[in-house]
């Protein structure tokens, strides 16, 4: 297909969800007030869909840190880590993000994305296999075709299909990396880890275990490691990649590891060599973040409290919600169009939430994506629920309010 | 090669030919009318995820690895079935690529 082609392709797939409405890829914040409220279009919303978790991009500490580092050393770096972008900072943050997970080292990345990619296409090389889970986020399937190893995908959160798959590459040369992510961005469900990590241990020394825990960072775990430290599986987990654009408010992504040898991946990770790194005030922020992470795990609390209350309410109006509650709250929708007329009528209402359609979600799924933040108050989730009870029953994707009461009774 | 080992390949062929195509039929409804040269995703209707889905399918289905940049040149339901029987373990039928060795 050429470039024209494809551009009429795609008008031709997404004119018609676009005519309904808004366009999701081209939406713009006039401002953004809070971690938690915007100005759209000229009207304020409540935002439920930013993966801000702890609330953090407005944290007086993390400002006033950054706003100090851009005074020190200028607004970029200009330059690639193995150039003249390696400033004391980046080294400091690396150690501080080490000595956080109690990991031998950390390599940082510009962003979460090219921490997958870094990774993962430097870790494998040709005669090596991955093996990735089916819902994977793009930048891991995009790694997996930079590497020049064989990809194999295995059924979402599934370790007998996992290891089935690993049976079947017995006695073959190579390393194995399994890839598999803390909570998944889509459904906002949690993989298996203690059941994966022993697929891991049983299958031989020369697998190894990768977790990506974008969106469980600061989110699980006792001391907010993510879903490895929940399930206490640190051990196995050989390489373990993070992002800064989530719990830590700003830009940037990490990979941590035990395993010998690892910083080597400096000198021949392309995504690590060949992009500027991380600005000043993007890596004082990440360190002031993390301090806030450490130093208030009430934060964390009060995210789980808010996911509880925005998942139950959601589940009562008579939503089809992903499988568990997560500050990810997936809402399901029969079809892209009720998606679209969701996702329009909400935020005429005043609540911004994230949408996503096929191919960008698993088993062709359209969904809301509704993320919680531990800076929600009561109010503006009580407001939300509100907001979706009335659109979603105006739209006819709920019952309207005491229908259910009505027909419980006649029941 | 004597020509009863060629026969056996071949019907070994066709078998996968067939079980191949009953699948995808099976997946993709019976309003589509798909046969050996029809196209993987201009013919079935799939998008690129469910293409891959569906080789996830094969390869319980034949108990073989199939990498997915081998998908990359898999144009046609013929190529498909010739990716599986490339990989398909045992009794003279060919085996290719690293995966492949070593079943």
């Amino acid at each position: 297909m050429g470039i024209k082609q494809r551009a009429n392709a795609i008008r031709s797939a997404y004119g018609a969800l676009q005519a309904l409405g808004r366009d999701p890829t081209s939406l713009e914040f006039d401002s953004i007030t809070s971690p938690t409220r915007a100005v759209l279009d000229g009207k304020p919303v409540m935002l439920f869909g930013t993966n801000n978790y702890l609330g953090l991009t407005f944290d007086p500490h993390c400002i006033d840190a950054a706003v100090a580092a851009v005074r020190k050393f200028g607004a970029g770096t200009t330059g690639s880590r193995i150039a003249n972008g390696t400033y004391s900072e980046h080294r400091l943050l690396e150690a501080e993000i080490a000595a956080f997970y109690d990991k031998r080292a950390t390599i940082l990345y510009s962003t979460g994305y090219l921490a997958n990619l870094g990774v993962i296409s430097a870790l494998a090389e040709k005669g090596d296999q991955l093996l990735i889970d089916t819902d994977s986020h793009a930048s891991i399937y995009d790694a997996c075709k930079m590497s020049d190893a064989d990809t194999i995908r295995f059924r979402h959160n599934n370790p007998e299909n996992l290891a089935k798959r690993l049976a079947r590459l017995a006695g073959t040369p190579g390393d194995k990396i399994i890839v598999v992510e803390g909570i998944y961005s889509m459904l906002g469900d949690s993989a298996p880890l203690a059941e994966i990590a022993a697929v891991k241990r049983e299958a031989g020394d020369n697998v190894y275990l990768l977790v990506d825990e974008a969106h469980s960072l600061g989110v699980l775990g006792e001391t907010g490691r993510g879903k490895c430290q929940a399930d206490g599986v640190e051990a196995d987990c050989d390489y373990i990649i993070g992002t800064f654009s989530k719990s830590v408010g700003t830009t940037g992504g990490y990979c941590v590891s035990d395993v010998e040898g690892f910083e080597a991946l400096r000198s021949y990770s392309r995504p690590y060599m060949f992009t500027a790194s991380l600005t000043p005030p993007t890596v004082a922020t990440a360190r002031a973040a993390f301090r806030r992470m450490i130093e208030s795990p009430e934060l964390r609390e009060r995210l789980w409290q808010n996911s509880n209350r925005l998942y139950d309410g959601l589940a009562g109006l008579g939503f089809d919600l992903g499988p568990e509650v997560s500050p990810v709250v997936a809402v399901k929708l029969p079809e892209p169009k009720a998606a679209v007329m969701l996702w329009n009528a909400l935020i005429d209402a005043g609540v911004y939430t994230n949408i996503a359609i096929p191919p960008a979600t698993p088993n062709s799924l359209s969904l809301l994506r509704v993320s919680v933040s531990a800076a929600h108050d009561d109010e503006q989730i009580a407001k939300a629920l509100e907001i979706f009870a009335e659109a979603g029953a105006k739209l006819g994707l709920i019952s309207p309010p005491g229908d259910a009461a009505a027909a419980s009774r006649v029941a | 090669m004597p020509e009863g080992a060629t026969n056996v390949i071949m019907e070994q062929n066709n078998q996968i030919q067939t079980r191949v195509l009953d699948l995808l039929c099976k997946k993709v409804g019976a309003a589509r009318l798909i046969d050996l040269d029809s196209s993987v995703v201009d013919d079935t209707g799939l998008d690129s995820v469910s293409v891959m889905d569906f080789v996830m399918e094969l390869e319980d289905e034949f108990d073989i690895t199939i990498p997915l940049d081998q998908i990359a040149d898999v144009r046609t339901v013929g190529d498909l079935a010739n990716a599986v029987q490339a990989r398909s373990r045992g009794n003279g039928v060919a085996q290719d690529g690293p995966t492949g060795e070593g079943h």
